[in-house]
Formats: C-alpha cells, structure tokens, sequence
C-alpha cells in the first residue's frame, strides 16, 4: 500500500475501497477477511447471517408483540395500587429514550467508521454505543428500585406483573446488546473490524436498532398514554 | 444482481449530515410528545393534551411514535436502500405481531365487562353493569327487587367487584344501610360479603380461589405457611380482615388481600357469622 504520498484520509479511503471490491466482488484469496459478506454462495444473494438477523428480528416482534398485548389487555384492571399515575415518572424516562436514542447515532456512526476502516473511530463509537446502553440500563435499574419501594412488586398487581415483565425482558435485550458491543470492542484491538468485517458490526446494529424501536413504542404505550392510569377501569370501558 | 446490490448498498448510506439530520428529527418527535403529555407549572394542567381531548392525543402519540419507528428502520437499519426481502421478512413479523396484539386484546375485551371472572365461571350469568348477559340478553336479577337468595349459593355475585369499597371513603357510603346493632346475623354477614366483594377470592363451596374457602373453614386447625398451625376462631377471623398478612394459609400467597377493603369492626361479627353458617 502506498502510504508517503496520500494523507491519513486518503489512506483509508483506499482501505474502504479495498473492502468495497471484496465485498461486491465476493473475492477469494483474502484468508483474513474470512467469514465476512459475499463469501457464502445462497441463493437469494443475501448473506445468511444478515437473513438470520432478519428472520430473528421478525420473530422478536411477536414476543414483544405479545407481551405489549398483555399489558394493554390488563391495564386499568389492577384492584390494588400503586397504580401507573402514583409511580411512572415521565421526565425521567423522557432522558433515558433520549439516552437510547443517542445510543442508535453511536451505532449508525461505528458502522460508518468500520466502512470507512477507521480505527479510532470504530473503538470510540462502539465503546459510547455501549456506554449509552449501560447508562439506559442504569436509569431503568433505579426506576425499578424506586418502583419497588414505592410498594410495586411483580406479584402486588397486574400492572406490576405486565409492567415488570416487559421492561425487564426489554431490558435484557438492552444487557445482551452490551455484551455483543463490548464484545466487538475488544475484537477492534485485535484489528479485525474493517470493510471486509463491516457486517459484523451491521448485525449487532441491527439488533441495537430494534431494541430503540421496541423502547419507542413500551416509552408511548407505558409511559405517555398509560403513564396516567389509575385503578381499576369501570366495567364496558 | 447480489453484486449490483451490494454495491449500491453501499453508495446508498445516507452521509454523516443525514444522518445527524435524523438524529434531531428523532429527538425532535420525543420532545414534542413529552411536551403533549406534560403539565407545567404554572400553566393550566396538561394544556395541549386537555384540548385535543384523549383519543385524539392517543392518536397523535401513536404518529409520532410511529413515525420515529418507521425513521429508525428505514434508515439506522438501512431498510430503505437495502434488499427489500429483508424489509418484508421484518414486516411479516410485525404485522403478525400487531395482529396477536389486537385479537388478545379483542380476547380479553369483546366480552362484554372485561375478562371472564369467577363468577361467569361458577355462577350464574351475571355482569357488574347489570343489564346485559353473555348473548347479550338481560339475565341480571335486579339486587332490590329480587334480592339473592341466601340459602347458600354456589358463589357470592360480586357486585362490587370491579369497585372495591377501598376505592370510596369508609362505610359510610355503602349502597345499603344495614342496622348493625344486633346481635351477630349470617344474613347481614352475607349482605357485607357481597359489598365487599369477598367472594372474589374466597369461595363458600370448597373449591381453591385466590384465597382459601370458607366452606367449613370456622373452628378448624389451618396449616400457616410459617410452619406453625392457628385455630380459626373469631380473633384470626378479625386479624385476618384487619391485617391480611398477619398469617397466611399454607399454599397461599401474601399480599394479594388488600386491609384496605374499609370494613368496619362492627360488621367483622357479622361476617364472622356468616362465616360461621358455612358448615
């Protein structure tokens, strides 16, 4: 590679078009880039991996979907309080969306920088990608704790129990979405994240994205139009 | 074609500005929606949410949200310049997902007066609002003019189940005026457990509701889950109502009576009478 003439820039720029070439033209002959896209013959022509991402993410939309459901369908029906209006803190949990949104900017920019293959960057955003997450997980542990002494239990009621139970298998989606990052923060020192290996870190994007979407509609559902809800509804309502 | 994909998959990423254009897009959405839904000090309460009305403002949350959904897949998750088998592989999964959502919460809600209770079960057709049964007829007895039947029915009606008395002040506001100065009555007792929705969770017929049965429960040995055993007698009847917790039955679980259920003493001999017949 011809590195005295081209500046840092154009030196990467090389690298992107480097893993741009592998990647369209599914090369052969480059054992390190082993396993990334392209190298697998299907016969859709998409990468199996992103497919099984895919497929998955679908599927999760059903569990999601379910205990949403679950929710609506016991709202307002708790006999005993605390009811949502007496303990859902809305500011509070305005700051960990945004919290969690700013995580998905982190993601979209550690994509960019493993396609543009820079380095530092790469490292940067995964690690506030992860840091972002951890901060989200860190509000909902003390909204939980909060919740606890304020009387809310997972067995005091049907909001607790349809409550605790979708927030916390959201919140486990959140923990393992960490574990991944971090995951690939410490393979990025070993140098194995670049274009060739981008879709590594597109995968776990993906899967970081839909738990932003999924936190999108619990934060509505919950929070803005349940967040409100006092005891029990009156019957036919 | 995967080749040609590719490729333009890789042209088509919206650049750093777009990027950071949607970034604000998204926190934009969330401010407005926190500001919909807010009350300020200072301000009337709720003041934009107030006059859109609430299905209106549900609505408008739903958009909002739904737009910043359809943002995060389109274009973090590059659906919009990707494979579109992906898009409908996701989409699939979505629709069927709203789909379980609705016919769940149609489950649930499409019989009149919300999910099936105990007493659709064990008694009677008989809804809370007293005026329209299962197929729609009215098969409700009036409670005034046809007033239970007190020779042990299978299960207590519950009336007041959806409005427990810990929702209203005291006794004071009781649909009926009971003398209580007489000496302990099993019909009183009924008439009390009734109102206070008793029934419930404890039945007079044996079988294991949320709470043990009465049936036959008076003056025998019951098993707590501490270990230890307590004679049902009037004062563990009087605690129990007082202070649920105070003991509970083994195999049952704490906390789920509420000691605010606002039962008077001078109804607990009452329902310990009524308790009493249950033999």
């Amino acid at each position: 590679m011809a590195h005295a003439p081209e500046t840092a820039h154009h030196d990467e720029g090389s690298h992107a078009a480097h893993g741009e070439a592998l990647t369209a033209h599914g090369g052969t002959g480059h054992g390190e880039h082993s396993g990334s896209v392209g190298h697998d013959y299907t016969t859709t022509g998409l990468n199996h991996r992103k497919m099984l991402m895919w497929v998955f993410l679908g599927s999760d939309c059903l569990f999601f979907g379910s205990l949403i459901a679950t929710y609506m369908v016991y709202r307002g029906q708790s006999l005993q309080g605390p009811y949502p209006v007496d303990i859902i803190d809305i500011p509070i949990t305005t700051i960990s969306t945004f919290v969690l949104l700013c995580s998905s900017f982190a993601m979209v920019r550690a994509l960019a920088a493993t396609n543009e293959n820079n380095q530092t960057a790469i490292k940067v955003w995964l690690l506030a990608t992860a840091v972002l997450g951890a901060i989200f997980i860190g509000f909902q542990v003390y909204e939980f704790n909060l919740f606890k002494e304020e009387g809310l239990t997972l067995g005091q009621n049907l909001f607790g129990a349809t409550f605790f139970t979708l927030t916390g298998f959201h919140g486990a989606h959140v923990t393992l979405g960490i574990i991944w990052l971090l995951a690939l923060f410490v393979i990025s020192f070993k140098g194995r994240l670049h274009p060739g290996t981008a879709l590594d870190v597109e995968i776990c994007g993906l899967y970081w994205h839909f738990v932003d979407i999924v936190w999108i509609v619990i934060f509505t559902l919950l929070y803005l139009v349940g967040g409100f809800d006092a005891g029990p509804a009156v019957p036919g309502h | 074609m995967a080749t040609s994909h590719e490729t333009e998959h890789g042209g088509g990423h919206p650049s750093l500005g777009q990027y950071i254009v949607i970034a604000i897009l998204l926190f934009a959405i969330t401010i407005v929606e926190f500001v919909i839904i807010m009350d300020f000090p200072g301000e009337a309460e709720k003041v934009i949410s107030d006059a859109l009305g609430e299905p209106s403002t549900t609505i408008l949350l739903f958009v909002l949200s739904g737009i910043k959904f359809a943002i995060v897949i389109l274009f973090y998750m590059h659906l919009k310049f990707d494979n579109k088998f992906f898009f409908w592989t996701f989409v699939a999964g979505m629709v069927l997902a709203v789909m379980v959502g609705l016919s769940l919460i149609g489950l649930f809600t499409a019989i009149k007066g919300g999910e099936l209770r105990a007493d659709d079960a064990f008694s009677e057709p008989c809804y809370f609002d007293h005026s329209i049964g299962a197929h729609g007829e009215n098969v409700c007895p009036d409670p005034v003019a046809d007033p239970a039947p007190t020779p042990a029915p299978i299960i207590a009606p519950l009336a007041q189940y959806t409005d427990p008395p810990a929702r209203v002040e005291g006794a004071g506001t009781e649909p009926e005026e009971l003398d209580l100065s007489v000496p302990p009555d099993a019909d009183i007792g009924f008439t009390l457990v009734e109102q206070y929705g008793c029934a419930a969770c404890h039945s007079i017929d044996g079988s294991v509701l949320t709470g043990p049965s009465w049936q036959g429960l008076y003056g025998t040995e019951e098993s707590l889950d501490d270990g230890t055993t307590a004679t049902v007698n009037d004062e563990y009847i009087t605690e129990s109502i007082q202070d649920p917790d105070a003991k509970i039955t083994a195999g049952f679980t704490a906390g789920l009576m509420p000691a605010t259920l606002g039962v008077q003493d001078d109804e607990i001999p009452h329902i310990i009478e009524y308790i009493k017949s249950l033999q």
